[in-house]
């Protein structure tokens, strides 16, 4: 349906076709990370069903999270060689299919290797690289907001996708459960994707933001199809980006981000009951921090598209740190509401941010590969630091040096982020100058992927 | 015993990117909707299901609404 007949001359009176890829891609990630979340869920009937320990059947989740860590830089890569459009479909099939597949496990061995590897490495042909790449190329002014839409499909999905999972284990079984979630990913998101996206703007004739004439700097016009406009930062080479402060930057931030979200996401509610806090409490406290988070992305997302997005990032940062040092100033359970409130500002938008800003700096070109490798450095610092956070607890047999540490990463962070010189790097402060219009393409974006 | 602990808190991972939801802050989500809403697992299971697949085919019919006033366009 989206063919060469949805031209420019059609988007000066229509919807800029990128809301409808934004809508496909917060569809996507909805489904996608929601069923990954209800893993949770299902514990106790695998514990029954399987005779496994808690222990065995979390190291399903613990490669699952390694595993699709070590993929987003291979996704990455893939997204800038072929396109998003088609890693995207391939990674919705395969995570589908391996979802279904769970349903088949017979044992925990089996569990692990198709949850902890096929449903977590397909993940990763999804969110947040190849989505996230795909976005970025289809905005520039609305970057911000776009992505933060995309990345609001994460916290959605949780908040639907996993009482629905719960109810679906209720009324039927596990092995249903997981049934229907993958053919939700299959018969819903797939057929989505299949229709509607597209890996960029000039698959289908169009501009970014949906502009009728491109007003980015020039192109090094190596790849017509995937280096669309140069920024002050764009190389060949991905490892070239690793030669500029930036990439450091950031890449030192987000890997602050990993550490500060991973351990309160696995130690929070332990937190909570050395506080002598209920965990009912605890889990009322962290979904307030959800609902405060999806207000919060949205708002940040939105408003980083009018301002410097380093200023944001690290005040995103500080705000998050304020809420660490919250948890050692204040007693139990105001600490639990304050840090409710103060994190769940800062949860999530960190984001849509950070891969704007690596798309603002180092352009199109390898802005897959790149994100990817951004969020391979998130997910194994986070991983690292549950692990010294649980050994930190075990010794002293309190979280606060872990807090204290976590507090002064995020200053160190924020920093590191309002130093980033945005106004120099970003191709937001570049003067525009005109590119020749994008010649249409005669087929079909989808006989182009 | 900190690598068991650590393994066993994996599942404690909570909605940053796609890590796991934890347990406690299920049953407590599943104690709420059934003290506001009071309805059956079945209710909840179909309207949460109807509502996840009314935006697919919401955004679908508008896609196809846009490619068909394209199309008309074009001619």
């Amino acid at each position: 349906m989206a063919q060469q007949t949805d031209g420019k001359q059609d988007s000066r009176k229509s919807v800029f076709y990128g809301w409808y890829i934004v809508g496909t891609l917060f569809f996507a990630t909805f489904v996608g990370v929601g069923s990954r979340q209800g893993f949770g869920v299902f514990v106790e009937a695998w514990e029954e069903d399987f005779g496994a320990s808690v222990g065995a059947i979390s190291v399903a989740a613990g490669i699952g999270w390694a595993v699709n860590g070590i993929v987003q830089p291979f996704f990455g890569r893939l997204t800038d060689e072929l396109g998003g459009r088609r890693v995207l479909i391939w990674g919705v099939l395969a995570m589908g299919l391996g979802t279904m597949l769970v349903a088949a496990s017979p044992n925990v061995y089996v569990l692990i290797a198709v949850y902890g590897f096929v449903v977590s490495s397909a993940a990763g042909g999804v969110f947040p690289t190849p989505a996230s790449s795909v976005v970025v190329r289809w905005f520039q002014r609305k970057r911000g907001t776009a992505m933060s839409m995309v990345a609001f499909g994460g916290s959605a999905g949780g908040f639907i996708m996993v009482p629905f999972a719960a109810y679906l284990l209720v009324i039927a079984d596990w092995r249903t459960a997981w049934l229907v979630m993958g053919a939700a990913i299959l018969f819903l998101a797939l057929p989505l994707l299949l229709a509607i996206v597209r890996s960029a703007p000039e698959d289908m004739g169009l501009n970014q933001d949906g502009d009728e004439e491109p007003v980015s700097t020039s192109d090094d016009g190596n790849d017509s199809s995937t280096s669309i406009h140069m920024a002050p930062l764009a190389t060949t080479g991905w490892r070239d980006s690793y030669r500029s402060a930036p990439m450091w930057q950031l890449s030192l931030g987000y890997s602050v981000c990993g550490i500060t979200t991973a351990i309160i996401a696995v130690h929070f509610i332990r937190w909570a009951s050395t506080e002598d806090i209920t965990p009912g409490t605890a889990a009322l406290a962290f979904g307030l921090l959800m609902a405060i988070n999806g207000v919060g992305l949205l708002v940040v997302g939105s408003v980083s598209d009018r301002m410097q997005r380093k200023n944001l990032l690290g005040t995103v940062y500080l705000i998050r740190g304020l809420g660490f040092l919250a948890l050692i100033v204040f007693p139990g359970v105001p600490a639990l509401w304050a840090f409710a409130v103060i994190g769940g500002m800062s949860w999530l938008a960190s984001v849509p941010l950070t891969n704007s800003l690596t798309a603002d700096v180092y352009g199109l070109r390898n802005v897959g590969i790149l994100n990817g490798l951004i969020m391979m450095v998130h997910q194994f610092a986070g991983g690292l630091a549950v692990i010294i956070a649980g050994r930190v607890f075990d010794i002293w047999d309190t979280y606060d040096p872990v807090f204290a540490a976590a507090a002064g990463f995020l200053i160190f962070a924020g920093v590191v982020s309002y130093s980033i010189r945005e106004r120099k790097y970003s191709i937001r402060f570049q003067s525009p100058q005109p590119l020749p219009t994008p010649t249409p393409v005669a087929a079909s974006a989808a006989d182009g992927d | 015993m900190w690598i068991e602990t650590t393994l066993h808190s994996a599942l404690g991972l909570i909605l940053h990117h796609s890590e796991y939801v934890d347990p406690t802050l299920v049953d407590w989500l599943k104690d709420k909707i059934n003290q506001i809403t009071g309805v059956s697992a079945t209710t909840i299971v179909v309207v949460l299901g109807v509502a996840t697949a009314a935006f697919p085919i919401g955004l679908m019919a508008l896609a196809l609404r846009r490619a068909r006033r394209a199309r008309r366009h074009n001619r």
